[in-house]
């Protein structure tokens, strides 16, 4: 705990000395500050994992709060080491993504303090959330974060569409926030006051309508996480943000509503089976449409956006598997769903945060997000493309990679479902694995098209004279990452230990055996995922061995004998998605523009597809323009004159007065 | 160990030999002689005896991905019961492990194929992600029938359960032989699903996507191709027979019904034509609609009660 304090101290130090230190200075030492401080937290993160115990500290935080707690347990410390490990890298990469870009459309060295302030604070309120335990309190950081993140994103702000981006993830933010201090409210209104170290006992009084409160506080964090229908804004700020930017909120500030949903199944004790399946059926839909979306993007870091969604719909399997082995009282089906979820949450912040990083360099030298303009970058860019490959094959859980070990918890809990003697636990179970194999596939198929089109090939467009690997500031922390990919690919025995007492804590640890079956499985997974790596080399030292003295020549790529093979011949990732898009049609609103050719000498023909989102053009914009209109019909108070707007004051203070008087 | 020398030397020794049999007869079946069964080796020791020429707009990935290929179908190989009843290496949840290995040898291939820059290639490699990505979620589907029943979960314990109990099983039996079959003629590109022998570019799958690769890498990529007939067939072998008899018989078992899968994938090859790609994927779902049938079976003879 005190290393705690000590590194959210030092980030927010370096937060404020963005402010005040002269433009040159700005982001170096606000992230050297901000560095530390993650350093700090992530080894006293680690030691409170390693001890697995509970500690707490109560701050008197005078009459409005009364006694705040701050609670760092085995489930905060992991989100917490996350937070910092994401935060620590992408400030790094930062520095080096704000400075790349010397060119007219970046942001002036002297404006870079409020953004170093931002993100400083952004870091220092996410690891707030993991351990404030107060709900006024909590409310406090969890606005602060979304503010924080909501600067971050308009950090562009002379492009409109990024204001409008930025303008929807701050409504977003607050329809969520509603949705939370309703819960608090609730529960607080039980008598438990602001502590949440009460809110369990509330949550498991017969009387307490658990289930639907426990919904509200889901959308509520869901809105966050970005789970389907409420995942409408990720889409458009992801892409808006600078890249950095990106890769922290999508590669762990979604995951603070994970957080927010786990502690809030922490209170719930034994869930009805029917919120388990509510859960599975959501986390279901997010999973399969996140990544049927990003098959039909051409905007690389909107696809990326989108597999945030699927990413979030695999982890929510897990905590619906989760939630059903308690519901079921089968605590080794809660813990291996919870232990997938949670390990997923430190995956994909690895894996998503690579990706958005490689995505970020490959942005700077082409100013393109179109993939359909890319192809041929790994020829100049050898170093981004391999990383970018390494997080392709992550995020699409293959094995030796990160991705797959913690898919393969959430699977293993589905299978240990399945030999057990419930017939509904059989048929759920057997469809999570089912969706988990389909979203695996998709994920391919859409990874495969990205790597494809936009990193080999030829490239579609003549590349800048400075397509060329980043400088090192951003080089290392994308190196680190794939290293950390390909790291707890082979050594998953030992990165489940991190993951091991929060998924105690979350499965009820009495009723578990000491030693866990599952750490067999991974050790047998490990000796794979390393024979993997050890096979690829001695093939590619055989192959060498074979070819070694004979001719090896390069010759242009077969195309029939004709030998006039140009860019413009190559697949693009329209055609390359094209038979599946054919295949997921009816839930994507496809918009469609088809200009046919005429007469008998063609001139022009044209055609362009757009993805919709079917909850955007069938659920959120009717609620959007009913609420439009409705609210139309009060226009007449904003008349824009002074005099009016007085006159309102005085009314309001006349009721207050009066009603003062009568009550 | 000599059950693990059994099952390497099976798994390693068949490709080829598969390979050939199915030559052979698609070769009887047209009324010529074929090639001798041995042919494939001799192509496969050629090929590796020979030089390479590699396209110029091709990056490392294209060098790489013939040999990631390879290791992770020898690896997902490692795991399907073989001779004896066993892997040799088996755990349980083996076959998610399994699934994903097959994934990263396609994800490797279509990535290769995507480096050279060639529309036909680019083609190939659209079709190849998707057809034999609709296999998965069936054949987890299935696996999770199998699992049901032998309340186990690894490949080795799951698969002969369902030949176990008889009854109404039978029909999942069938269901699974017939689905672990349309699996094989997938993953191993064969006709209705693609034509090994086509000779235009437009209709080819997996051979459009190793236009470019020569020597060596082509050698990898024909071997790991004819390394998952094997797996497959090992899987049909798993299913329908039975697992508790001496090694040698089982060894020889495994052999005959791996001559049958491949006599049948020639016979199939040699009586019907490739289907339209646009009904490719229809063929494919057969296997998920099998899947569920399955399951379904599988739930009725557990907790229905249904005999």
């Amino acid at each position: 705990m005190d290393l705690f304090v000590i590194g959210i101290t030092l980030i927010l130090t370096g937060s404020l000395a963005a402010l005040v230190v002269p433009a040159d200075w700005k982001s170096r030492l606000s992230t050297l500050l901000s560095a530390a401080g993650c350093l700090v937290v992530m080894v006293g993160a680690w030691l409170a994992i390693w001890s697995g115990g509970t500690e707490t500290r109560v701050l008197a935080a005078g009459p409005l709060f009364g006694d705040v707690p701050l609670v760092l347990d085995p489930l905060s410390a992991f989100f917490a080491l996350a937070i910092a490990l994401t935060c620590l890298l992408g400030g790094i990469y930062g520095t080096g993504y704000l400075r790349a870009g010397s060119d007219a459309a970046s942001v002036r060295p002297e404006r870079l303090g409020g953004h170093f302030f931002c993100l400083g604070l952004l870091t220092a309120s996410m690891l707030l959330v993991t351990v404030v335990q107060h709900a006024l309190a909590f409310l406090i950081v969890w606005e602060i974060m979304s503010l924080a993140s909501f600067f971050l994103v308009v950090t562009e702000h002379w492009k409109d569409e990024v204001v409008d981006a930025g303008l929807n993830y701050l409504v977003s933010m607050h329809v969520g926030v509603v949705c939370l201090i309703t819960g608090f409210l609730f529960v607080g209104g039980r008598g438990a006051g602001m502590d949440f170290r009460h809110f369990a006992a509330v949550f498991q009084d017969l009387k307490f309508p658990a289930p639907g409160i426990f919904l509200l506080f889901f959308a509520g964090f869901g809105i966050k996480a970005g789970f389907v229908p409420l995942q409408t804004w990720l889409p458009r700020a992801h892409p808006a943000a600078p890249s950095h930017v990106s890769g922290i909120m999508s590669g762990i500030m979604i995951k603070t509503g994970i957080y927010g949903i786990l502690r809030v199944v922490s209170w719930l004790g034994k869930p009805p089976v029917e919120l388990a399946l509510a859960v599975l059926a959501i986390a279901a839909a997010s999973a399969v449409l996140g990544v049927v979306y990003a098959i039909a993007q051409h905007d690389l870091k909107r696809l990326l956006a989108y597999h945030s969604v699927e990413n979030i719909g695999i982890i929510g399997l897990g905590i619906g598997m989760g939630m059903l082995g308690l519901a079921y009282s089968a605590p080794m089906i809660a813990f291996l769903g919870f232990a997938g979820a949670v390990l997923h949450v430190l995956n994909h912040s690895i894996f998503k945060a690579l990706l958005f990083y490689a995505a970020g360099a490959v942005y700077r030298r082409l100013h393109t997000r179109d993939l359909e303009r890319m192809g041929g970058i790994a020829r100049r860019m050898p170093v981004t493309a391999g990383l970018f490959i390494v997080g392709s094959a992550a995020i699409c859980g293959l094995p030796p990679f990160n991705g797959f070990v913690s898919e393969f918890l959430v699977y293993a809990a589905a299978f240990s479902g399945l030999v057990g003697q419930r017939v509904a636990l059989v048929l759920v179970s057997a469809l999570v694995m089912a969706v988990l194999a389909l979203v695996g596939v998709l994920a391919l198929i859409c990874f495969a098209k990205v790597c494809g089109v936009a990193f080999l090939g030829i490239p579609r467009q003549p590349p800048p004279p400075d397509m060329r690997d980043p400088g090192w500031s951003m080089r290392g922390p994308m190196l680190l990452l794939g290293a950390l990919a390909l790291l707890i690919g082979v050594l998953p025995q030992a990165a489940v230990t991190l993951v091991l007492p929060a998924a105690r804590l979350l499965a009820g640890a009495t009723a578990l055996p000491a030693r866990l079956p599952v750490l067999e499985l991974l050790q047998r997974i490990s000796l794979i995922a390393a024979g993997l790596v050890v096979l690829t080399a001695g093939l590619m030292a055989l192959r060498r061995l074979l070819l070694g003295g004979r001719p090896v020549e390069t010759f242009r790529t077969w195309d029939c004998g004709y030998g006039a093979g140009t860019p413009r011949m190559q697949y693009t990732a329209s055609s390359f998605a094209a038979p599946v898009l054919a295949l997921t049609n009816p839930v994507l609103a496809l918009e469609t523009k088809l200009e046919q050719p005429t007469g008998f000498f063609p001139d022009s023909a044209s055609f362009e597809t757009h993805p919709g989102n079917i909850f955007e053009a069938w659920l959120i914009q009717p609620l959007v323009n009913r609420l439009n209109r409705f609210l139309t019909r009060f226009t007449w108070i904003q008349s824009g004159s002074t005099q009016r707007y007085i006159f309102y004051g005085l009314v309001f203070l006349a009721v207050t007065l009066i009603w003062m008087a009568v009550v | 160990m000599l059950n693990l020398a059994v099952n390497l030397f099976i798994l390693l020794g068949a490709p080829l030999l598969l390979v050939g049999v199915i030559n052979r007869t698609k070769a009887i079946w047209a009324g010529r002689r074929g090639a001798p069964l041995m042919q494939p080796f001799h192509d496969f020791l050629r090929l590796l005896r020979k030089g390479a020429v590699i396209s110029d707009t091709t990056t490392p990935v294209f060098r790489l991905a013939p040999s990631v290929n390879l290791a992770a179908v020898i690896l997902a190989g490692l795991l399907v019961p073989l001779a004896g009843g066993g892997a040799v290496i088996s755990f349980e949840g083996d076959f998610v492990l399994f699934a994903y290995l097959l994934a990263m040898g396609k994800f490797a291939r279509v990535l290769a194929a995507m480096d050279t820059g060639s529309s036909f290639e680019g083609m190939g490699a659209s079709r190849e992600a998707l057809f034999s990505g609709l296999v998965e979620p069936a054949f987890f589907l299935l696996m999770a029938g199998c699992m049901t029943i032998a309340g186990q979960t690894s490949l080795a314990d799951a698969l002969p359960a369902l030949q176990r109990s008889g009854g109404l099983l039978q029909v999942a039996l069938v269901l699974g032989v017939i689905s672990f079959f349309i699996m094989l003629l997938v993953e191993g590109c064969r006709v209705p699903v693609d034509d090994p022998n086509t000779h235009l570019e437009l209709t080819m799958i997996h051979e459009v996507m190793v236009l470019d690769h020569s020597g060596p890498d082509l050698a990898f990529l024909q071997y790991a191709a004819a390394l998952k007939l094997v797996i497959v067939g090992a899987l049909i072998a798993a299913l329908v027979l039975p697992a508790a008899v001496p090694l040698g018989v089982s060894a020889a078992a495994v052999l005959l019904v791996l001559a049958v899968v491949a006599v049948a994938t020639g016979l199939v090859e040699s009586v019907t034509a490739r289907l339209r790609m646009t009904h490719v994927s229809q063929f494919v779902f057969l296997m998920t609609s099998n899947g569920l049938i399955v399951l379904a079976v599988v739930l009725l003879f557990k907790f229905g009660g249904l005999r």
